[in-house]
């Protein structure tokens, strides 16, 4: 599995470049993404907590009254910005493929005399565009995870209805 | 047949060939000559399509694109190879491209020139890196082959070997097309000349033309270019005297 993943990647990155390295960088960014995203739910569980308070009377832990819920829009979609981050580094990556061609020798020479004429742009542009894709669908999923989480742990008194059209409308401003 | 028609090519308004014309028959070796910058590389860059020209190149009546590509093959000073890879690296690259890789030529020139195999590029040579240059596009199986001034880095020795190899190797239908300014070392091999001046055509001889009216190529390159022999003593004679005005 991982030797045909390997294969795949060295043929997608420029001869010369092993794919092994670039799936390495590109498994470190998605990680660190993942973990930092994962930081949403400190804050959610610190909102959710300051929503509550011990009763005086019965000692009990109630909800506290006028407390307030930040809306999911206010917090959670900064969590995946380091998915942008990395997005845009493998497609500054592609630039650098190209620039490759030209460092020590000019193989683009090579490369632009292939009878095979998409050869460059698929090693130079593939690898960087998945990876960027995988990046900004993983942003998307674990954004639509997280809300699905925020709406079954905040107290429903607490829980403005449409998150997800606030969370639009916070995004691509007014998008319904 | 490669035939070049009016081709024309400016870079950022200043010309750098103007009004080429010219066929390269199968089986020519042809020697490209002329001073720096008379357009010798761009010529090489225009007919691989490495560059935008005005004009027409076709290759046995069609345009040079990927579909005949292959049939071209390329060596420059520049050096075209891929620095990562060894040349076991290459070989596999080369088969899987060019379908018409020549696998023994290639093992046979590498074992002649002692080049190693499971070395990088990178680690190698000037000289090394030349010759695998070479070696790669004289393996490639193309039919044209343009080499724009392989040797530069070389030795003497090195060079006599390469000559000798390549007079050797040749098939009667591969074709060279070689820039260089090793005129003398070339002119016995070669079986044209075309000289460039002033991005222009300014010479195109056989060599045995050349041969039979007893003119050496070096000497004809020379009256092509005007040279005039007494240039340098003039100049230095000029500037000793300006040294002894400026003594006194």
């Amino acid at each position: 599995m991982m030797n045909k993943l390997f294969k795949w990647a060295d043929e997608r990155t420029p001869v010369g470049i092993e794919g092994k390295k670039e799936i390495g960088w590109a498994a470190c960014g998605l990680g660190i993404s993942f973990l930092y995203s994962l930081t949403y739910y400190f804050s959610l569980w610190s909102y959710i907590d300051n929503l509550y308070g011990v009763s005086s009377v019965t000692g009990k832990r109630v909800l506290l009254a006028g407390s307030y819920m930040p809306d999911f829009a206010a917090f959670a979609p900064s969590r995946m910005k380091p998915f942008v981050i990395t997005a845009l580094i493998f497609l500054t990556l592609a630039v650098y493929h190209y620039i490759y061609h030209y460092q020590e020798s000019k193989s683009i020479y090579t490369m632009r005399r292939l009878p095979d004429r998409w050869e460059l742009h698929r090693r130079c542009l593939t690898f960087p565009i998945t990876v960027a894709v995988i990046c900004l669908v993983s942003a998307v999923l674990l954004t639509g995870i997280y809300l699905w989480s925020y709406n079954l742990s905040v107290p429903k008194a607490r829980l403005r209805p449409g998150q997800l059209e606030i969370l639009l409308e916070t995004l691509f401003g007014g998008a319904k | 047949m490669i035939k070049i028609k009016d081709l024309k090519k400016t870079y950022n308004g200043r010309p750098a060939l103007y009004n080429i014309n010219m066929d390269i028959d199968k089986g020519e070796i042809i020697g490209l000559f002329g001073a720096n910058g008379a357009g010798k590389t761009t010529l090489m860059k225009c007919l691989l399509g490495f560059v935008r020209y005005d004009g027409e190149i076709t290759l046995d009546g069609e345009r040079i694109t990927n579909k005949n590509i292959g049939r071209i093959s390329f060596a420059t000073s520049e050096h075209s190879f891929f620095p990562n890879l060894s040349a076991a690296d290459h070989m596999a690259f080369y088969k899987a491209h060019f379908p018409t890789f020549r696998k023994e030529r290639f093992s046979a020139l590498m074992e002649f020139f002692s080049l190693p195999m499971t070395t990088p590029l990178r680690f190698m040579s000037t000289g090394q890196k030349n010759q695998f240059e070479v070696i790669l596009a004289l393996s490639q199986g193309a039919e044209y082959i343009l080499m724009d001034e392989p040797f530069a880095g070389n030795d003497i020795f090195n060079r006599e070997d390469f000559y000798k190899v390549l007079l050797g190797i040749l098939e009667p239908d591969e074709t060279i097309l070689l820039s260089t300014h090793l005129i003398d070392e070339v002119e016995n091999f070669i079986t044209r000349a075309v000289i460039l001046k002033d991005h222009k055509i300014a010479a195109d001889v056989n060599a045995s033309d050349l041969e039979d009216e007893g003119k050496g190529l070096v000497s004809f390159i020379k009256e092509t270019y005007s040279y005039q022999p007494g240039r340098v003593m003039n100049a230095l004679d000029r500037l000793n005297g300006q040294d002894k005005e400026g003594g006194r």
